[in-house]
């Protein structure tokens, strides 16, 4: 799409329209993560909305919400702490232990099966400047060594003065298995500047949450509707709902940007 | 199943039945050429005037053969903007006859409405064939200026342009990989340049175009929609010649000549465009670092070793080159060749031996300072082609002959480019096939009425070892890998392919035609992007992968009005699809190497009925199309296994186009298209993943993209001619009424407001002038 953008620069131009998108049920939207840390462990549930709505997503707080771990059997029954909001208190995750995330709201059930890969650490999060069309950007730069067994997956989530990026930017070793790995972060939706103080989580993740997060990916990318039909990528749990439920590493480095 | 015993037993009844006819007669024959080049002259018409009924057309290289009882005949041959000749012949033994056309100047046009070859079109039982002339091709306004054949073909019904500005095509709802393109014989792979906004033919370099979007003759086959043959020029042996042009993005040079007079001559065409040098211009060093350009070079030579023998060699190079500072960089193309042998065995046989070479490869190359590494893909064809035309009466032309091509295909090889790179280097086996067919057609006058084309391809695909296939289970993961040795077969498929048309003559000026046509498809083109894109991987059949088959019947009503002045027809089809392609939900293609992971199968449907009214003659020529079609597909996997639109569907296709010869010196031309947009897929809802709005797309091509519509002017002034020395200026402007076309549709998070969303259209080109110098001597 490198192409389109050059040839349109000097063509092209951008508005926005108005498109009449068709109206939908608002479907449930359950996203479940627990880590191998303390905090940040959680399942959040929403609903979705049209598309003309704001982006306001009505959080569903009767659902009875529980997370299990089947390698030693200990199950958390969680407690919405705000609208939507479940956080895991009595499970911290560990590396190879598989879990079960069972929501029920009314008559409707969903559940989703994750098991947390081995951690990898990071080893150095740093900077880079890269070239491109549009002008010069700044970029976080993760290093870290990839095990040996092919089969790890990895996603990058970036940090600016604290606050996470909306880019999606998942990673697999199927070209880079077993080596020490420089991973250039891109991401377009934020604007890195001096002074910023940038945190890159790197989290270890299983396939099925890896194709889920490269799906959403694609989605975000430029002029999808000229490349191959956009769809919803598949996700891990049964029952119908959108979203995911990842049992996953985090290992966290921040890097100031002089 | 049908076995190839059984089809050379056919073959041989054929033979045989055709043979029995036509003793005591005599054989005319000989070549059809242009009497300024000595360039010979494909499908010119033939005809007996003592006999009406009878009548040949000049084939591929010019060749024509006429059986008839002794006696004395008026021979009329006419083509389209050439001069008709009459020869009085005496038979009374076979006889060697070559006839040189003269061009017609623009005002001896009024007999051409008269000449015999006029109603061509009723009577000719070869259905949905379309042959454009390089003259109508140069009249007509395209984007920047450059003449493009590719781009004059969409504006016919039942061909559609794959997107703004793009020379690939869809031919009756089938993909753009469904078309069989061929240069000089040689599948051309990718035939565009710059992301698909020009294509790899040099107007040039290009002698004659036909395409056939159903009822192919047998001796074409391997692709679903269309075959498109491409003939380059043989190059002038009677004087030399050169010429060329000027244009905003691209310039073209050629010559020609003689080597030894009448005997030999060859042709040399070049072209490259400066895109870059704009880019150059800037003072931004972001923009001026970059690179962009593309050149074609075209070649031929042509000796005629005796009457009976003629050789040609002819190739074709082209490259884009496309680079983004020194981050990114790519560069593509094809590589072609062709050795070709004519051979004329008796004055009734005529054999063309043809050795053909055809390559596309790409290479990427990233570097971006810790992960540099490249990627090189090819298909890698050898072609050899053994066919023989036979004339044994005026009834009947026979085709017969065999072809077998290996393809080589090299998926994806990853190299590490710098020393620190953490890309590993790997090396994919090639994927080896033969796909060999065997083929016999007739073209049989039955009766005065009655006109006939009937013929069987029977085409194998041999899948050879020596790398790796899978075994998937149903949710498309490698369960197994299965090594081959080399040279040994994985899978085999073969499958008869029967092409019949009929013509039925219902007066001077009307016919009735029908067709059935099957064709079968073994290399898919698996991209991943609508456009087509240098990084777009073919694919063989596998064990996974079966061979895509279609059944196309067709039925057309031809009439000519007003004494051949307007040429009017309708025609209907349905074509029904096995094995189609499509991609599986989520599906990847940036880590995935075996594609075969990624892809769902189905079937198609389509079908349509497409107008066409044709003015060929006098000041104003053109045509006014209109196609009314439907293409689907049912997948399971996709849309819950409900038939659903294909992205190329468009309900209402409409195409004017208009050619006024306003002064000796001025000629005007305008085109108009109008068609309903694509179908794609929006979202219908949205919803949020950690912080990010994220879009709910729930139905695949669901929705559709708003109706393109866009006019398009051009103007060409011819200079007075001094000595040897023509050239003209031509303007154009595209998209004149700078229609906003959206090129894209993009659902963004809003950048002001992160609480909204909103729509995004990208527009690329409004109002763009063009101008051109041409010149020539």
């Amino acid at each position: 799409m490198l192409f389109v953008g050059l040839l349109s620069s000097l063509t092209s131009c951008v508005d926005v329209i108005q498109l009449d998108l068709n109206r939908t049920n608002p479907a449930v939207v359950i996203e479940g993560r627990i880590t191998d840390q303390d905090s940040m462990n959680e399942v959040r549930i929403t609903q979705s909305v049209d598309f003309d709505h704001a982006n306001e997503f009505p959080p569903i707080t009767n659902a009875q919400v529980a997370v299990r771990d089947l390698t030693t059997g200990q199950t958390d029954s969680l407690h919405q702490s705000f609208p939507g909001v479940y956080p895991i208190t009595k499970l911290t995750g560990v590396p190879g232990h598989r879990y079960q995330l069972t929501v029920t709201i009314g008559e409707k059930s969903y559940s989703a099966l994750a098991t947390m890969p081995p951690r990898v650490e990071l080893d150095q999060v740093s900077y880079t400047t890269d070239n491109r069309l549009n002008g010069t950007s700044i970029r976080t730069v993760a290093t870290y060594t990839d095990p040996a067994a092919p089969g790890n997956y990895y996603r990058f989530v970036n940090y600016q003065n604290g606050l996470a990026s909306r880019t999606f930017f998942v990673r697999s070793d199927a070209f880079i298995n077993g080596n020490r790995v420089v991973q250039t972060i891109r991401d377009d939706n934020i604007t890195i500047q001096p002074g910023d103080t940038m945190a890159v989580d790197m989290q270890c993740i299983e396939k099925a949450v890896f194709e889920y997060f490269n799906g959403l990916a694609q989605l975000q990318g430029d002029n999808i509707n000229q490349g191959v039909s956009p769809t919803n990528p598949p996700g891990n749990l049964s029952g119908g709902a959108l979203g995911y439920f990842s049992a996953h590493t985090v290992a966290r480095r921040t890097v100031v940007i002089p | 199943m049908f076995s190839g015993k059984r089809l050379l037993f056919f073959i041989g009844c054929l033979l045989m039945a055709t043979l029995a006819l036509g003793q005591t007669r005599y054989t005319l024959s000989g070549s059809v050429k242009d009497a300024q080049s000595g360039e010979v002259l494909i499908g010119a018409t033939i005809r007996v005037q003592q006999q009406p009924v009878i009548g040949t057309i000049s084939n591929e290289y010019g060749f024509y053969s006429l059986t008839l009882p002794e006696g004395t005949y008026t021979i009329q041959v006419s083509l389209v903007s050439y001069q008709p000749v009459t020869k009085t012949v005496t038979l009374t033994t076979s006889t060697h006859l070559d006839v040189t056309l003269a061009e017609s100047a623009t005002q001896l046009q009024e007999v051409l409405v008269r000449s015999q070859a006029a109603n061509e079109h009723i009577t000719n039982p070869t259905m949905g064939v379309e042959r454009l002339s390089m003259s109508a091709i140069k009249q007509i306004p395209v984007l920047l200026g450059e003449r493009d054949p590719l781009k004059v073909l969409q504006l016919l019904p039942g061909i559609k342009s794959a997107g703004e500005g793009n020379s690939g095509f869809h031919v009756r709802g089938g993909n753009s990989d469904q078309n069989l393109i061929l240069l000089d014989e040689a599948p051309v792979y990718n035939a565009s340049h710059l992301l698909g906004f020009f294509s790899t033919f040099n107007a040039d370099a290009i002698k004659d175009l036909a395409i056939y979007k159903g009822g192919m003759p047998a001796q074409y086959g391997g692709r679903l929609s269309s075959v498109l043959d491409v003939k380059m020029n043989d190059g002038n042996n009677q004087t030399f010649h050169a010429g060329g042009g000027i244009g905003l993005i691209a310039s073209r040079l050629y010559a020609e000549g003689p080597l030894v007079k009448d005997k030999s001559s060859f042709l040399i065409t070049g072209r490259r465009t400066y895109a870059d040098a704009f880019l150059k211009l800037s003072n931004d060093p972001d923009i001026n670092r970059n690179t962009l350009y593309f050149y074609d070079l075209n070649a031929k030579l042509n000796y005629t070793l005796s009457t009976k023998d003629r050789l040609f060699v002819s190739g074709y190079f082209g490259r884009d080159k496309f680079g983004l500072g020194d981050l990114f960089n790519i560069d593509w193309g094809n590589a072609t060749g062709t050795l070709r042998w004519n051979h004329l065995l008796n004055e009734k046989l005529f054999s063309n031996t043809s050795l053909i070479y055809s390559q596309y490869d790409y290479q990427v190359g990233i570097q971006n300072g810790s992960n540099d590494f490249s990627l090189t893909s090819s298909i890698r064809d050898y072609n050899l082609k053994q066919e023989f035309s036979y004339f044994p009466n005026p009834a009947h032309a026979l085709r017969f002959g065999a072809n077998v091509i290996h393809h080589t295909l090299t998926p994806r090889n990853r190299t590490a480019t710098s020393e620190s790179s953490s890309i590993n280097t790997t090396r994919e086996k090639s994927r080896y096939s033969v796909e060999s067919a065997v083929f016999v057609s007739d073209k049989w006058q039955l009766s005065p009425r009655i006109s006939l084309e009937y013929g069987l391809r029977l085409t194998s695909f041999a899948v050879l070892g020596g790398s790796e296939y899978y075994t998937l289970d149903a949710n498309k993961t490698i369960v197994d890998t299965l090594s081959y040795p080399a040279g040994q077969i994985v899978t085999h498929y073969v499958n008869p392919e029967p092409r019949l048309s009929a013509a039925y003559v219902l007066s001077d000026n009307t016919s009735i035609k029908a067709s059935y046509t099957r064709n079968v498809q073994n290399l898919h083109l698996i991209s991943n992007s609508g456009t087509s894109t240098p990084n777009d991987r073919w694919l063989q059949s596998s064990n996974v992968i079966r061979p895509e088959i279609a059944d196309q019947v067709a039925l057309g009503f031809f009439r000519n009005i007003s004494d051949n002045r307007y040429e009017f027809s309708v025609e209907t089809y349905y074509k029904a699809l096995q094995n189609q392609i499509d991609y599986k939900n989520g599906a990847d293609f940036q880590f995935t190497d075996a594609l075969e992971t990624q892809l769902l199968f189905g079937k198609g449907r389509a079908y349509g009925l497409e107008l066409l009214l044709r003015k060929k003659t006098g000041a104003l020529t053109g045509w006014l199309g209109y196609t009314l079609s439907r293409t689907e597909r049912q997948i399971e996997g996709i849309n819950n296994g409900r038939w659903y639109p294909a992205r190329q569907d468009r309900t209402h296709d409409v195409s004017i186009v208009g050619v006024y010869q306003l002064s000796k010196r001025w000629t005007l031309s305008a085109t108009f298209v109008y068609n309903t947009g694509n179908a794609v897929s929006f979202p219908t809802g949205k919803y949020r993943i950690d912080n990010a709005v994220v879009f709910n797309y729930t139905e695949r091509n669901g929705y559709r993209m708003p109706a393109y519509h866009r006019l398009d002017l051009g103007a060409t002034v011819q200079f007075a001619k001094k000595k040897n020395f023509e050239s003209d200026l031509a303007f154009g402007l595209y998209n004149a009424y700078g229609r906003a076309n959206p090129y894209a549709i993009n659902f963004e998070q809003d950048v002001y407001d992160p609480n909204q969303t909103e729509i995004q259209r990208i527009t690329l080109f409004k109002m763009v002038p063009s101008i051109t110098y041409n010149f020539r001597f």
